[in-house]
């Protein structure tokens, strides 16, 4: 996977790697947050666990993500 | 001397955020932001045709300025981004900067005190042009289908995971790029449009006030809002560079071969 | 019970302010700790930086949700 295209993140880390970084672990936070909440309201759940249980998945997957595109 | 300090007398106190809009010209089709958008338009389409009215190979003055832009933008970002095959988009990306950058600099030339892009209309229309643009570059290139599989679907990753992982890719190419492309460039027009107007208003409520020691420090505001105008004038260059740059970055993105 | 003392107004962002001082501290100890190191042996940065990238996303993921929770939680 040698996409030069990539070029920011290439022999040191610059400012595109804390966009990306902070990008990808807002995305999945809210994103997964947001899942969380509605399938909370469509199953029923105590109130505040659909959320946490989301935000904490999409934590999980944006550290995931991160670490296989930015990662050596 | 009176046991008070007033500080403020006969100015609308404490502002709205509405008090800082500029008046309609006319009416409500017309405003000082439409005339404004005008103006930089008219001033980027006479130059360019004037510098290129009789081209010699040893360029005049306003044909080298002329080049020199578009050399910078072509050789610095398009090719750096995007190799050989970017320079088809090195027009687009030259007008692009210097129509922020001559959008930006409205922010500190006198009469003209604002910047259109400190409203959030002018960067989000400039970021949905260049989301699509860069869409449908990819698309174009590669097929609905293909386009989206590259874009969302990571290589090298057990499949379960994907179900995780797709909603995230999801929301950070095609939600998170246009929106922080437009709320960077505006986040700074705005805020810098802010801090001048705090400190050359401020600097004019402090010298009406009636202590003296109130009056002589109104120096120092006038003279923050001095150093504040040159500040943004870099600011204004260095967020049109950061948006071109980030364009050709995403453009690149999507010209990209296959895993 | 009698209410002897209160906090108006929105309280989401005093539990924002508290919840970043931690990550503050950790993202700078990270980062303090990849500049030292990269200083005392130029050749490690780049094997360093995977672990500095993991440590930043881990320790930047706690105060999001701090920020995230500031805002979702009607206040």
């Amino acid at each position: 996977m040698a996409d030069d295209q990539h070029q920011p993140d290439s022999d040191k880390p610059s400012e595109g790697v804390a966009g990306t970084v902070v990008g990808y672990l807002i995305a999945g936070i809210v994103g997964w947050g947001v899942i969380g909440w509605l399938v909370e309201r469509w199953l029923g759940l105590p109130k505040g666990m659909g959320i946490a249980t989301g935000m904490i998945i999409g934590a999980g997957g944006a550290i995931y993500l991160i670490m296989k595109r930015l990662g050596a | 001397m009176s046991g008070r300090l007033t500080v403020a007398q006969e100015l609308p106190w404490p502002p709205a955020v509405s008090d800082f809009f500029p008046p309609n010209i006319a009416g409500p089709w017309v405003t000082k932001f439409g005339v404004m958008v005008w103006l930089a338009v008219a001033i980027l389409i006479v130059f360019f045709l004037v510098a290129y009215r009789k081209p010699t190979l040893v360029p005049s003055r306003t044909q080298w300025v002329a080049e020199s832009v578009y050399g910078l933008i072509r050789d610095g970002v398009a090719r750096d981004q995007m190799g050989d095959t970017g320079i088809k988009f090195a027009p687009y990306l030259t007008v692009l900067f210097s129509f922020i950058v001559l959008t930006n600099l409205f922010g500190i030339v006198p009469g003209l005190q604002i910047s259109p892009n400190s409203h959030i209309a002018f960067p989000i229309v400039l970021a949905a042009i260049s989301f699509v643009l860069y869409i449908a570059v990819g698309v174009r290139k590669h097929g609905f289908f293909r386009y989206l599989k590259m874009s969302l679907i990571l290589p090298g990753v057990p499949w379960p995971m994907h179900f995780l992982l797709v909603p995230i890719e999801f929301l950070q190419n095609f939600i998170n790029k246009p929106v922080t492309l437009a709320v960077r460039l505006f986040a700074n027009m705005f805020a810098g449009h802010l801090i001048l107007l705090v400190f050359t208003v401020g600097g004019f409520v402090m010298l009406s006030s009636d202590n003296w020691f109130v009056q002589a420090s109104s120096v120092f505001a006038f003279l923050m809002a001095i150093i504040m105008t040159f500040f943004e004038a870099l600011v204004a260059i260095l967020q049109a560079y950061v948006f071109v740059v980030l364009t050709a970055n995403y453009l690149s993105t999507s010209l990209a071969e296959q895993h | 019970m009698n209410v002897l003392a209160e906090i108006g107004g929105s309280v989401n962002t005093i539990g924002y302010g508290l919840a970043a001082i931690g990550p503050a501290l950790g993202v700078a100890l990270v980062f303090a700790a990849y500049i030292n190191s990269s200083a005392r042996q130029p050749e490690s940065a780049g094997y360093n930086r995977t672990w500095l990238i993991l440590g930043f996303a881990l320790i930047e993921a706690l105060a999001l949700f701090g920020l995230v929770l500031a805002f979702a939680v009607g206040g």
